[in-house]
C-alpha cells in the first residue's frame, strides 16, 4: 500500500477558516456595540455602500455614520493591526529562540518604549510619544543586539541575557526619570497600560511597517522550522542561522515598536494568542505563524470591545483586558507543560 | 571518489584538540574514528562540517570541503548525525524527516515534488510509515534513532557523519541501526564515517578505523591492524582479551580486573605504530 504521509502541509482548512470566521465575528461586534448600537445588517449595507461602482439603501443616520466610519472602524482596524503584529512577533519570537515562554518585548522593547514615551511626555511633547516609543524600543533591541553578539557564539542564550540586562537598566531610568517629573505619573501610567484611540492617522501611523514585518516574518516561516533542531544542527542542514535570525528579529522588532507606538503596552497577546494557535493546528510555523495573524486581530478586536463594554461608560485599559483574561490561560498552560 | 584530510589542526579556546590528522576514506567505505573520551573524534566530525575553525586540507570528491560558498553546498555533501540531536518534542515524525530536505531547497522556497518523494522514500527505507503524524517525544528510543536516520539519509549527501549512533541504545536497537547503516553503505555507495566507542561493534561494522590518542593518529587501517591488546592497554588503559576468527576481530572484551584469562588470548597480528 502506498501511504501518503502528511507532508509540507501549510495552514490546514479547518483552523483558517475559523480564523476567518473568528476575526469577522470580533469585527462585526467591535463595529456594532457600544454605547450607540449600530444594526448589523445596516452597517454592513453601508459597507457594502462604499465600495466603488456599487450602490446599497442604508437608513443610518449621519450620526451613525460619522459614529461607524470616524469612530468604531478605526478603531476595530487598530486593534486589529496591533494584535495581529503582537501575535506574529511573538511567535517569531518563540521560534527564533526555541523558547515557548518568550514574548515580543523580551529583547527590551517594553523598556525602550516605555522609557521613550515617558522622556516624551516629561518634555512636555505627548504628540512626540509614538516616536520617542519606536526609537525607545528599537533602539534598545539594537543594543540587546550589540551586546548579546559579543557575549559570545552561544548566541541564544547571551541574547536573552543582554535583553533582560538591557531592559532592568531602562526601566531603572524610566523609573528615574518619572520620579523627577510625578506630574507625568498618571499619563505615563495609562500608556503602558495600552489604549487604542487614535483613528485613521494611527492605523495609517503603523501599516507601512507591521505590514514589512509581517512579511519577512511570513517569508521566514519554513527556516524557523528548521531552527528548532538547534543553531548547530540547523546550520549543518545549510541554514545561515545568524542571518535568519537577525532578520526576523529585526522584523518582529520593527513590527512590536511600531504596535507599542500607538497602542502603548498590551501584554499577554504575543504569548497567548501563537500558543492557543499551536494548539489548535500543531506546532509548525508554517501554520502557526498566518494564523497569529488572524487570531491575534481577533482577539485584540474582542478585548477591545470588552475594554469599551464591560464598565461602559467607563473604559478599562486594554492591557488590564488582555492581562486579566491572558495570565489564567497562561498558568494552565503551564500546567499542561509541566 | 573519496574523503580526503590533510593535517587537520583544531584549536579551541587555546586548547589543541587535533594535531595534524590525516586520513583517507575511499568511496563506499565505512571509517570508524575510535579513541579514549577527549582524543577529539567529535571535533573531526564538526571540522568536517564546518562547525569549528581548522587549519589543514579537507576535501571531499575533489571538493575543497574550506572554499565552499555557503553551508548549503556543504549540506548537500555531507549529512551528519550528532551524537544528542535535539529532538523537537512536538515536531511529527514527517516534519523532522522533511528537514534533511532543507540544502535542497532554496533560501526562501518551499519543497518541490522530489523533495517530498525523497523524503518519503527515507521513510519507507527505515519503516517509519506507521508513525509518520506522531510527535517525535512520544517515539521510543529506537524508532527516535530511526527518525534521524531517516532525515539524514533524506537529505541524499554521499558522505553520513555519525557521532556515537548507538550509545543511548540496547543491544538488539545497536545491531538494528548499524545494520541498516551498512545496508545503507552497500545499496547507495555511501562513504560513512563515525565515531564509536564500543570496540566491538567498530570491528564488525568499519572496514577500516582510526584511533585517535589526544588528538593525534596513533594507529589506522583495517580493524585487526589497529585494533591489538597491547595498543588497548596502552592508549585506553584498559585490559582486554580480543575475540578472533578467520583473520577478523569479533569481539573485544574487557577483562574483570586482577583476574587471569580464561582464553587463550590470540596472538595479535601486526601493529602499524603511528
Amino acid at each position: 500500500m502506498i501511504v501518503s504521509p502528511p507532508l509540507a502541509r501549510g495552514v490546514r482548512p479547518a483552523p483558517l477558516a475559523l480564523g476567518f470566521v473568528a476575526l469577522a465575528l470580533a469585527g462585526l461586534a467591535g463595529i456594532a456595540l457600544g454605547p450607540a448600537r449600530l444594526p448589523v445588517g445596516e452597517v454592513l449595507t453601508a459597507l457594502v455602500d462604499r465600495f466603488p461602482a456599487v450602490t446599497a439603501d442604508h437608513s443610518l443616520t449621519s450620526r451613525q455614520l460619522d459614529i461607524l466610519w470616524q469612530l468604531r472602524l478605526p478603531r476595530v482596524a487598530l486593534g486589529a493591526c496591533v494584535g495581529a503584529t503582537l501575535s506574529v512577533c511573538g511567535a517569531a519570537y518563540q521560534g527564533v529562540f526555541r523558547n515557548p515562554l518568550v514574548d515580543p518585548y523580551l529583547l527590551g522593547v517594553a523598556a525602550g518604549a516605555g522609557l521613550g514615551a515617558t522622556l516624551a511626555f516629561a518634555a512636555g511633547g505627548a504628540a512626540l510619544v509614538p516616536l520617542a516609543a519606536f526609537v525607545g524600543a528599537s533602539g534598545a533591541v539594537v543594543l540587546t543586539y550589540a551586546i548579546g553578539n559579543r557575549l559570545g557564539d552561544r548566541a541564544n542564550t547571551s541574547l536573552i541575557l543582554a535583553g533582560v540586562a538591557v531592559a532592568s537598566f531602562l526601566t531603572a531610568a524610566q523609573t528615574f526619570v518619572q520620579q523627577r517629573s510625578s506630574d507625568d505619573l498618571r499619563v505615563v501610567y495609562s500608556w503602558i497600560l495600552g489604549r487604542l484611540g487614535g483613528g485613521w492617522n494611527d492605523v495609517r501611523l503603523v501599516l507601512p511597517y507591521i505590514a514589512i514585518s509581517a512579511i519577512v516574518i511570513l517569508l521566514h516561516r519554513r527556516l524557523l522550522d528548521v531552527l528548532a533542531v538547534g543553531d548547530s544542527e540547523a546550520q549543518s542542514l545549510g541554514v545561515p542561522v545568524r542571518r535568519v535570525r537577525l532578520l526576523v528579529v529585526i522584523a518582529a522588532t520593527l513590527g512590536t515598536a511600531a504596535a507599542v507606538a500607538v497602542s502603548g503596552l498590551i501584554g499577554f497577546v504575543g504569548i497567548i494568542v501563537p500558543h492557543t494557535v499551536r494548539l489548535l493546528a500543531g506546532p509548525s510555523n508554517r501554520s502557526t505563524l498566518p494564523l497569529s495573524i488572524l487570531f491575534g486581530a481577533a482577539f485584540m478586536v474582542a478585548a477591545d470591545l470588552a475594554a469599551r463594554t464591560l464598565l461602559a461608560p467607563a473604559e478599562l485599559p486594554i492591557g488590564v483586558v488582555t492581562a486579566f483574561f491572558g495570565a489564567p490561560f497562561f498558568l494552565s498552560l503551564l500546567r499542561r507543560k509541566g | 571518489m573519496s574523503l580526503r584530510v590533510e593535517g587537520l589542526t583544531v584549536s579551541l579556546d587555546g586548547h589543541l584538540i587535533l594535531n595534524a590528522v590525516s586520513l583517507n576514506v575511499d568511496s563506499g567505505h565505512w571509517l570508524g574514528l575510535i579513541g579514549p573520551n577527549g582524543s577529539g573524534k567529535s571535533t573531526l566530525l564538526r571540522a568536517l562540517i564546518g562547525q569549528v575553525p581548522v587549519e589543514g586540507s579537507l576535501r571531499f570528491n575533489e571538493v575543497d570541503l574550506g572554499a565552499l560558498a555557503n553551508s548549503r553546498e556543504r549540506a548537500r555533501l555531507i549529512a551528519s548525525v550528532p551524537q544528542r540531536p535535539l529532538l523537537p518534542a512536538t515536531m511529527t515524525v514527517a516534519d523532522y524527516v522533511l528537514l534533511g530536505r532543507t540544502p535542497h531547497i532554496p533560501y526562501l522556497g518551499k519543497e518541490s515534488a522530489a523533495d517530498l518523494a525523497a523524503a518519503r522514500e527515507a521513510m519507507t527505507v527505515l519503516d517509519l510509515n506507521e508513525h509518520l503524524a506522531r510527535p517525535l517525544a512520544t517515539l521510543s528510543g529506537g524508532e527516535q534513532q530511526r527518525a534521524i536516520l531517516a532525515r539524514a539519509i533524506s537529505q541524499q549527501a554521499p558522505l553520513l557523519l555519525l557521532d556515537e549512533p548507538t550509545t543511548a541504545l540496547d543491544i538488539g536497537h545497536q545491531q538494528s541501526v548499524l545494520g541498516l547503516v551498512d545496508v545503507l553503505r552497500r545499496e547507495r555507495g555511501l562513504t560513512v564515517v563515525s565515531a564509536i566507542h564500543d570496540l566491538t561493534l567498530a570491528a564488525q561494522y568499519c572496514d577500516r578505523l582510526v584511533l585517535l590518542d589526544r588528538g593525534k593518529v596513533a594507529a589506522s587501517g583495517k580493524p585487526t591492524e589497529v585494533l591489538s591488546v597491547e595498543m588497548i592497554a596502552r592508549i585506553f588503559g584498559a585490559e582486554v582479551r580480543l575475540i578472533s576468527e578467520n583473520g577478523s576481530v569479533w569481539g573485544v572484551v574487557p577483562q574483570r580486573l586482577g583476574m587471569s584469562p580464561e582464553i587463550e588470548t590470540p596472538t595479535p597480528p601486526n601493529v602499524s605504530a603511528p
